[in-house]
């Protein structure tokens, strides 16, 4: 990058971090550090859950699967948005009611509908699945970014050597934890909003600059030649392993139907918006805006395709060629200050993503594992600073994790496959809100199959050289067993009725008040 | 017979203009709704019970503000 670039670069990050230290301010309690003392309206809740949708790691895991299948996610995209906003956009499926119960996390609702046990185990479960999930997000950002900014491999300093990598995985979870440890979600909500528009004006930038540089004729003939039908059908996969295929199809739809339930940084969300009916309203634009920024993406990864080529060259590793091969397109499409921008923008796409992570994993240890083991409620500051301490041994866990792990699966199977075993909470929370059966020992069950299916994958691929399931598969069967599982437990015992509550009746009756209140405005 | 390419690139093309609109009506209200929070955040009233414990006498109830 030229002195220009630098000086953007930097002054954005400076001023971002002066602006989560200045609005600390505002935070005064737990549920201010939690859910922004559930004030969020429809637009900030959409600039943040926007903001929050689009991280560098999956910036990185499009373009891949942009430039290494095609457009077929986009069509798998497409047919959920399909199923997605009549169901949770127009009718506040689930997500209302969650909404009514008032909660701040998913496993304080499951102490409410089932017990404490409950609620430590998914607990303990979201916590695992979660931080797994987002353990390669700074390791993966990080090699994405040095490429982005075609940083040179290693750095001297002090008469040391230093990977760029590592050193560059510090700046991004130093910024992003200093965000979030300033003051929760206030901090995390504010700097998002401003994030969101300079990360919309990179990310704009970058795809016009892209398709101008390879040109729709390019586009075109790169998937025909590279991929044939499979670069746009998702149900056919090709002999060479191209395009996804029916059970992967299965599986993206089936857990974006549990994922409003069950992802902890999107139920925070939820939990901090001002009534019901907001949160239906973020779930309905929100989702449209998240598809077609993933397609944008995409394209990205296509145009990268068009102008590279599939091939290999001589020194690359094949798994980081097609993994990042993108980033060292969109840097050479970039012209100076504008890249310096742009590098902002990415580095902005993984803070606005980590902060609300760490806040959401570290709100689960210490509200539904650690308080409910201690079996009664922290001072307001002890509990604050708890929070804090365990986002930053997240924060070194994930440093340390990168250090020396990077999956050998697709980015997108990972992240996929580890976020099965979240899903356990949703199938539980989504049964708990709307069946009165729905009990302990479906609850106990579900969470056992979608951590042991998952996990015995990921070790299994490390041990054995031919592990019979794909990652898919494997998330496919986690999460249909489970369903069945509760269902059966659910059918034997009536045991869970004696704790069932409607939550409907409190989401009717805001309605009632909302038309009440139009009405009177109206008069 | 289903003209894949095609069908995809108008999806493709339809989708992202929308998303630049979108995008830019969000980022205007969401200004709005910041400056608002901002003064609700001023104005509050700390309720120390709403840190995530649930009422076991009554646990259908959960603290905090209403919906």
């Amino acid at each position: 990058m030229k002195p220009l670039d630098w000086f953007i670069f930097v002054a954005l990050l400076l001023g971002l971090i002066l602006l989560g230290w200045w609005f600390r301010r505002y935070m005064r309690s737990v549920a201010d550090f939690i859910v922004v003392n559930r004030g969020m309206r429809k637009y900030l809740g959409l600039s943040t859950w926007g903001a929050e949708g689009i991280g560098l790691a999956s910036i990185a895991y499009l373009t891949e699967q942009g430039f290494t299948k095609g457009l077929g996610l986009a069509w798998m995209t497409l047919l959920n948005l399909m199923w997605y906003i009549p169901l949770f956009g127009i009718l506040g499926f689930g997500i209302r009611r969650f909404r009514a119960t008032r909660v701040q996390t998913i496993p304080q609702y499951h102490e409410m509908r089932f017990s404490r046990g409950v609620r430590i185990c998914n607990g303990v479960v979201l916590a695992t699945g979660g931080i797994l999930n987002m353990a390669i997000f700074p390791v993966v950002s990080s090699h994405f970014l040095v490429r982005f900014m075609a940083l040179p491999e290693t750095l001297n300093f002090l008469g040391s050597t230093f990977q760029t990598v590592h050193i560059c995985m510090l700046l991004l979870i130093g910024v992003s934890l200093w965000i979030a440890l300033m003051g929760g979600m206030v901090t995390v909500i504010v700097t998002d909003y401003i994030q969101a528009v300079i990360l919309a004006v990179a990310m704009f930038t970058i795809a016009a600059l892209a398709v101008h540089a390879v040109g729709f004729e390019g586009i075109d003939r790169a998937l025909q030649e590279n991929f044939g039908e499979a670069g746009f059908n998702p149900f056919v996969t090709t002999e060479g392993g191209d395009g996804y295929g029916l059970t992967w199809v299965a599986f993206f739809l089936l857990s974006w139907l549990l994922a409003p339930l069950c992802f902890p940084p999107s139920t925070a969300k939820i939990a901090s918006t001002d009534s019901t009916d907001t949160t239906r309203k973020l779930a309905l634009l929100g989702q449209f805006l998240n598809s077609s920024r993933t397609i944008l993406v995409l394209l990205l990864g296509v145009c990268a395709l068009a102008a590279m080529g599939a091939a290999i060259p001589g020194s690359a590793n094949a798994t980081h060629y097609g993994r990042y091969a993108s980033a060292q397109f969109m840097h050479d499409i970039t012209p100076t200050g504008l890249l310096g921008l742009c590098a902002a923008g990415m580095l902005f796409a993984y803070v606005t993503t980590d902060n609300s992570y760490y806040l959401a994993w570290a709100a689960i240890v210490v509200n539904d594992v650690l308080v409910p083991l201690r079996g009664r409620p922290l001072s307001q500051e002890s509990h604050i600073w708890l929070l804090r301490l365990i986002m930053v041994g997240i924060a070194v866990l994930l440093f340390c994790w990168g250090l020396f792990y990077e999956p050998d699966e697709s980015l997108l199977e990972y992240i996929y496959l580890t976020g099965a075993i979240m899903s356990a909470a949703g199938i539980v929370t989504l049964f708990g809100l709307y069946w009165k059966r729905a009990n302990n020992a479906g609850a106990y069950a579900t969470v056992a199959i979608c951590m042991i299916v998952p996990i015995a994958d990921l070790i299994g691929k490390k041990v054995l050289d031919n592990y019979p399931l794909a990652g898919h598969e494997s998330g496919l069967i986690a999460l249909a067993s489970s369903f069945a599982a509760f269902l059966v437990c659910g059918l034997a015992s009536r045991r869970g009725e004696a704790k069932w509550h409607n939550f409907g009746h409190e989401v009717r009756e805001e309605d009632r008040l909302r038309r009440a209140a139009q009405e009177a405005r109206h008069v | 017979m289903f003209n894949w390419p095609m069908v995809t690139y108008v999806w493709v093309a339809l989708l992202i203009v929308a998303h630049v609109l979108l995008t830019a009506w969000v980022l205007v209200g969401g200004w709005f709704d910041l400056l608002f929070l901002l003064r609700m955040l001023r104005e509050e009233r700390v309720d120390s019970t709403d840190d995530g414990r649930v009422d076991t006498k009554q646990p259908t109830a959960a603290s905090g503000r209403k919906p």
